[in-house]
């Protein structure tokens, strides 16, 4: 009884941690498929346009 | 647990006096207070949706400015859902688990204790926020950010859902380990009655799900308090995010509320009928199978926030797929009542009602599955209309089939059969002159959440809005009808309903304080 207990309660555990665990899942899943249109690196904005041709 | 010294006599009754509901570890205790508390809920979310109602009978801002609709919305879908129908289904399951398995007890009874006192907590720091500045949190049940991050008040909000979970995973642990360690001698898995089976599955699906909302609104505090940007597209991060890690427990969420109707269901029509249930492992493997792939579906909530293809397609077939075990439930009980010596009892009138009109939600559903249908369905009355049929005439029905059901059970006195009759065709009546037209309104592009709406929709709302009234104000005599049996009437004998199999039949009605402190004999005879 105390087993399944303790169990349930490292179950319960594992799922909350797992919540915050998707954030950084996602942004990686997100990266490599290349969905969501998300920016990663520092921004072109202030580029000159020939600099973002480079 | 079992270093526990078992020392108190085992032979007294309750305490006296209220100092009984506070401290009490009786699984039946318990039940009761977790049943009149859900039913406390159910009366202030109906009266909420009393006064949604109310604002929607005529076109224009009649009662309440926008915003107040918008929390009275919010505060329905919250009450409802977490006050409503999860503590009624997890009442049921502490009155009736331990009498089905033939167990004296809860395994864990001061936690249990504890899960339903942190309830009425909960709801009274949710509540109290309708007495401050700023009021109740407006942002609809599903609390989508950064929307619910800038509202005012919600660290009450988030405070409240934390007690609510852990409420429930307690109730959930005790459920779990209940049903794995205190069977009867004899009572294998696969032999346990259908209410039992359908509660060990949610107990899981609720494990699983319950820490992830408990993650998704602290994210959500600290978005809000400590400076994160979790879901704020401006510090990084994402809105989409928010609704997946949402309804990666939001569609778990909804089967928790519907898998313990489908246990309950099938006692009622078994019962009924006087056959034993058709397909009784079938029943069960379709529940794993609905709760294995509600994991894998969650994304149907939210097509158009601009999905890949393939991902639209993966979760529009997955919840298709999902029929398919349904589609085997209500074979299962169309079966059973097939070639049965029927009679139309208030509990067998609910839960015919509830494979009717379920199943009616069920299929619009599958039209709200359709990734391309769903663009135009998306956020309008269609929607509304589909998951008020899944959870009032499905969920609160077999709440009400349970009620009736069990009543004689609990108080050893039957409920008035007449009065019971007539809730039944108010009931029925109401909740479908309430909820049939907003599949009208919704198809013609009636948007939803909001206070006012444009001339063409008018008719069908004042039907509707009559509709809820009736529905609503019937539950009065629900109430009236439970209170009545509780004082007297005809008195129950154990079997109550000659049809009725299970072990909970075969203690004494009202059931003593304690039962089956001799575990039962399970037997090839024992009818079960």
């Amino acid at each position: 009884m105390r087993k399944a207990f303790v169990g349930l309660i490292a179950a319960t555990l594992f799922m909350f941690a797992f919540s915050f665990m998707l954030v950084p899942l996602y942004n990686v899943f997100c990266e490599v498929t290349g969905l969501n249109g998300k920016i990663y690196g520092p921004s072109d904005f202030f580029k000159s346009e020939k600099e973002v041709r480079e | 647990m079992s270093a526990v010294v078992e020392n108190h006599d085992h032979h007294h009754g309750p305490k006296k006096g209220l100092l009984r509901w506070l401290f009490t570890t009786n699984h039946k205790d318990i039940g009761t207070l977790y049943l009149w508390f859900s039913f406390l809920m159910f009366l202030t979310g109906g009266a909420m949706a009393m006064g949604i109602r109310a604002e929607l009978f005529e076109p224009g801002l009649q009662l309440m400015d926008p915003i107040r609709y918008n929390q009275l919305v919010t505060m329905h879908g919250l009450i409802m859902i977490f006050g409503g129908v999860m503590p009624a289904f997890v009442g049921l399951a502490n009155w009736l688990i331990p009498m089905q398995i033939g167990a004296p007890d809860m395994a864990l009874p001061r936690m249990n204790n504890l899960s339903f006192w942190l309830l009425p907590s909960a709801f009274t720091i949710l509540l109290s926020t309708a007495f401050m500045e700023g009021g109740m949190p407006g942002f609809g049940w599903t609390f989508y950010a950064p929307l619910s991050t800038n509202y005012p008040n919600i660290a009450y909000f988030v405070f409240a859902i934390h007690i609510m979970g852990i409420s429930s995973i307690m109730g959930s642990i005790n459920v779990i380990v209940t049903i794995m360690n205190m069977r009867a001698p004899g009572l294998s898995l696969m032999k346990m009655p259908l209410f039992v089976w359908s509660w060990l599955i949610t107990a899981y699906l609720l494990i699983a799900v319950m820490p992830v909302l408990a993650g998704a609104v602290t994210m959500l505090l600290m978005d809000a308090y400590f400076g994160t940007s979790f879901f704020d597209a401006a510090g990084g991060g994402d809105p989409v995010l928010f609704q997946h890690i949402f309804w990666f427990f939001g569609h778990p969420e909804v089967y928790i509320m519907i898998l313990p109707a489908f246990g309950i269901t099938s006692h009622i029509i078994s019962t009924f009928s006087r056959k034993p249930l058709f397909g009784h492992s079938s029943m069960v493997y379709a529940m794993v199978s609905i709760a294995v792939l509600s994991f894998v579906v969650w994304a149907h909530h939210m097509f158009t926030v601009g999905m890949p293809l393939v991902a639209e397609l993966f979760f529009m077939w997955a919840t298709m797929l999902i029929a398919i075990p349904t589609g085997v439930k209500v074979f299962n009980w169309v079966a059973t009542i097939f070639k049965g010596s029927i009679t139309y009892e208030t509990p067998m009138l609910f839960a015919i009602a509830f494979v009717v009109l379920f199943t009616i939600g069920g299929f619009s559903g599958l039209m709200l599955a359709i990734t391309p249908a769903d663009f135009q369905y998306h956020d309008t009355y269609f929607v509304v209309a589909h998951f008020h049929y899944v959870l009032v005439p499905g969920a609160v029905f077999s709440i009400m089939a349970a009620v009736y059901y069990w009543l004689p059970k609990w108080t050893g006195n039957m409920y008035d059969e007449k009065m019971g009759k007539l809730h039944f065709w108010l009931s029925f009546i109401g909740v479908n002159v309430t909820f049939f037209p907003q599949h009208f309104v919704g198809l013609a592009g009636m948007p939803r959440r909001y206070a006012d709406y444009a001339l063409q929709f008018a008719e069908w709302n004042a039907v509707s809005s009559i509709g809820a009234f009736l529905f609503g104000f019937s539950q009065l005599l629900f109430l009236y009808i439970v209170v009545k049996a509780v004082m007297a009437g005809k008195k129950a004998t154990p079997q109550v309903w000659d049809g009725a199999r299970g072990l909970e039949w075969t203690v004494d009605s009202p059931a003593p304080y304690h039962t089956f402190e001799v575990p039962p004999k399970i037997t090839e005879q024992t009818k079960l």
